[in-house]
């Protein structure tokens, strides 16, 4: 688990999102690279061909699916717990009365 | 109709739920309470009110028909949720509840409108959420009635009901046509929906989708245990489903030995046969008139696959004494007619497409849709500005993670197991998940089960609507009334506004589908497509790019909208059906989204920056 609460200035806590947003779109495009190129390569079944399966599935899906889908999940779980920073999600909260008030 | 008491017990859990949340709100600031839960929701809470959320009504009626009908390919099409809680969760969660709090807004248009300090900003973000999340509502409305008069079908009293409504309504102009059970079971879901909706706001909404989330994640599980143990292993499964064909579709006229004095009725879905020895299933029930011999034409489904028909056979399906003779064209799939293995592999069988159901550009659109148009959704970034703490968002996005995880692979796995325990379903697709329920409870020797199974997808459609109809009528009570007719409306006349404009958007909702529209999973997507295109971008400058400006940002959301709206139409035209035109092969958010891109950062590029002040209010220090 990341550290508690880290970022009480608001300039910082935006650049650290701006990080995580980057990772976010870098981890998007590894991922639809992954699968769109495998299974556009593997899927397709050449006539005559015999079906391989592993655990009961397509070979294809196996590779091209479940396995980056797994890879998506330990990624997915790194990320919040230990690469996303906690922030002060209301920095100026002591200067409003509960935000929504103020209008 | 033990089935149905269990069903009937998950839906009094709902209004308990709902009065303890109403009581839970007393004492707090109304609009903060009734629209965002005070912005105190919970690891679980906000987990699982956003995956119950984007679970909807497609997930558990239109994605398994998809399934049946196109085999393993439906994995390549729904794979983008593999990295969704990632993306659509982590891309712009923690700073859109940030700005809201910084600007104090409760409402997505009115996070931009201050964040750009931009009336119009605000104003055409008002108009565009009650624009097409109204098409989202009515999607859900027919989706919840379909659901529900699945599962009474059979009970007499209902049918009797139904019967009743059918002859109330005949001759009323928009409302006549539609059939009395459908209704019937429209006017009881969507009462209850608005009830507990507009009574406990957004708590309600929230405490009610954490039980209907595990309710999906309970009923998924199960039935992913029953079919592989029913089906002899997944294995067994994929193989039968290499050696399947797809059907073929025609018109048949139903013929009895002689006529006779009595009606003959035959129940749709029926399986009849005909001299060649076809296995061939009614769409629609029909009638033979006393005195005569034949029906009129019917559509029907013919299977090709030696095994399935062995298996209708085997299970003596046929209804005797009448035989069916093929009347007309046969209509074959334009792919993969003929063609073993096509359910097994890319790109899966199509009934219109020459080109298969899933190509490269389609599957790369679909992982783009799923993730960013997610993010973008109006319904899901309400709920980010509700968490209360970052560690909650973190805790959350793990949660979320692997409630994906077993809901959709799973779904996947179990309705390619539906192609081998239920042949013939193309005939009426969109009712495979509750035949499915059916005939697994009960080969299990356990029918009560059904009603749990059942709820799943109820549940799923329930928790979108209610956040829909919250969604539209804080456009209307915050964005429109308070705005900009009334901003000294005390706490008072805004409940009471709140109250009304819930039920009377709920009521135009149900208005609007008891003619009911077609193409329910086109709706859905198109509704995602217009609401993902104007708002992703938007709000992606909004909450990154300091100098993104009101008219970079007008331009944008109306350009996405826009191009959403052009690319349906155009798709109409070309085709006469509600669907989309798929410009270069890509999906019609993707170009949205690049077209929202290019204006918002061109325009804004040539515009005059934000003022400093605000750049240092939203962003800080540079």
């Amino acid at each position: 688990m990341s550290d508690e609460v880290q970022n009480t200035d608001l300039g910082d806590s935006f650049r650290q999102s701006r990080k995580e947003f980057y990772f976010m779109v870098a981890s998007w495009c590894v991922f639809a690279v992954w699968t769109i190129s495998y299974v556009g390569l593997k899927g397709g079944q050449k006539e005559g061909e015999p079906l391989q399966l592993m655990w009961g599935m397509p070979e294809w899906v196996v590779f091209g699916i479940l396995l980056p889908w797994l890879f998506g999940l330990g990624l997915t779980v790194w990320f919040a717990l230990r690469f996303m920073k906690d922030t002060d999600l209301d920095p100026g909260a002591s200067d409003r009365i509960n935000g929504e008030e103020a209008k | 109709m033990t089935a149905l008491i269990s069903f009937f017990i998950y839906l009094a859990l709902v209004f308990v739920l709902a009065g303890i949340a109403n009581h839970a709100g007393k004492n707090k600031s109304f609009l903060s309470e009734y629209f965002l839960g005070s912005r105190n929701i919970g690891v679980w809470a906000f987990a699982l009110t956003y995956a119950a959320t984007a679970a909807s009504g497609g997930s558990f009626m239109g994605f398994p028909s998809l399934i049946y009908t196109h085999g393993w390919s439906l994995a390549w099409w729904i794979c983008g949720y593999m990295v969704v809680p990632l993306v659509a969760l982590g891309l712009l969660a923690k700073r859109i509840n940030q700005v809201s709090r910084i600007a104090g807004a409760i409402t997505i248009p009115e996070l931009l409108r201050r964040r750009f300090e931009s009336n119009a900003v605000g104003n055409l973000a008002t108009i565009m959420v009650v624009f097409f999340m109204f098409f989202f509502l009515m999607a859900q409305f027919k989706a919840g009635a379909q659901i529900m008069a699945t599962l009474l079908e059979g009970v007499p009293i209902y049918q009797s009901a139904a019967f009743g409504v059918e002859r109330l309504v005949e001759g009323i102009p928009w409302i006549g046509s539609a059939e009395g059970d459908y209704l019937l079971c429209l006017i009881v879901f969507a009462v209850s929906v608005i009830i507990y909706t507009t009574y406990g706001g957004f708590r309600a909404v929230v405490w009610t989708d954490v039980m209907q989330g595990l309710v999906m994640a309970v009923g998924v599980v199960i039935m992913l245990v029953l079919a592989l143990t029913q089906v002899g292993g997944l294995g067994n499964a994929t193989k039968q489903l290499s050696e399947m064909t797809p059907p073929e579709f025609m018109n048949v006229v139903v013929t009895r030995e002689k006529a006779e004095d009595e009606v003959t009725r035959v129940p749709r879905g029926s399986w009849l046969t005909n001299e060649e020895g076809d296995a061939l299933r009614l769409k629609s029930a029909i009638e033979i008139a006393a005195g005569e011999s034949a029906s009129e034409p019917v559509e029907a489904l013919r299977l090709t696959t030696p095994a399935e028909i062995e298996k209708v056979k085997a299970a003596n399906l046929f209804v005797s004494d009448i035989v069916a003779t093929i009347s007309g064209e046969v209509e074959t799939y334009a792919y993969g007619a003929g063609k073993p293995g096509v359910y097994t592999s890319t790109p899966g069988p199509s009934r219109d497409n020459p080109s298969g159901f899933i190509t490269v550009l389609l599957a790369f659109s679909f992982f783009a849709f799923w993730n960013f148009s997610g993010a973008g959704q109006p319904s899901y970034m309400v709920r980010q500005m509700a968490f209360k703490d970052t560690l909650t968002l973190r805790r959350s996005m793990v949660m979320v993670a692997f409630y994906f995880a077993i809901i959709y692979f799973p779904l996947v796995i179990i309705f390619t197991c539906a192609r081998v325990l239920l042949p013939g379903m193309e005939i009426y697709p969109d009712r495979v998940m509750p035949e499915m329920a059916a005939v697994l409870t009960n080969n299990a020797g356990m029918p009560w089960l059904a009603g749990l199974l059942v709820a799943a997808p109820f549940a799923a459609v329930m928790s979108s609507v209610d956040s829909f109809l919250l969604l539209v009528s804080s456009g209307v009570v915050r964005d429109i009334y308070q705005e900009s007719i009334n901003p000294n409306a005390n706490d008072k006349q805004i409940k009471k506004l709140t109250y009304g404009v819930t039920v009377v958007v709920g009521m135009l909702g149900v208005v609007a589908v008891m003619h009911p529209p077609q193409f329910l999973q086109h709706l859905i997507v198109f509704a995602s497509a217009g609401l993902g295109a104007c708002f992703l971008m938007p709000m992606v400058f909004a909450l990154y790019w300091r100098k993104a400006t009101a008219s970079g940002v007008v331009a944008g959301m109306l350009a996405g909208g826009l191009t959403v709206l052009a690319l349906y139409l155009v798709g109409f035209l070309k085709t006469g059906k509600f669907g989309e035109y798929l410009l270069l092969g890509f999906h019609p958010f993707i170009w949205s989204v690049l077209v929202s891109t290019i204006l918002i950062y061109v325009i804004s590029l040539k515009g005059t920056p934000p003022a400093e002040k605000v750049q240092e209010r939203f962003f800080g220090g540079a």
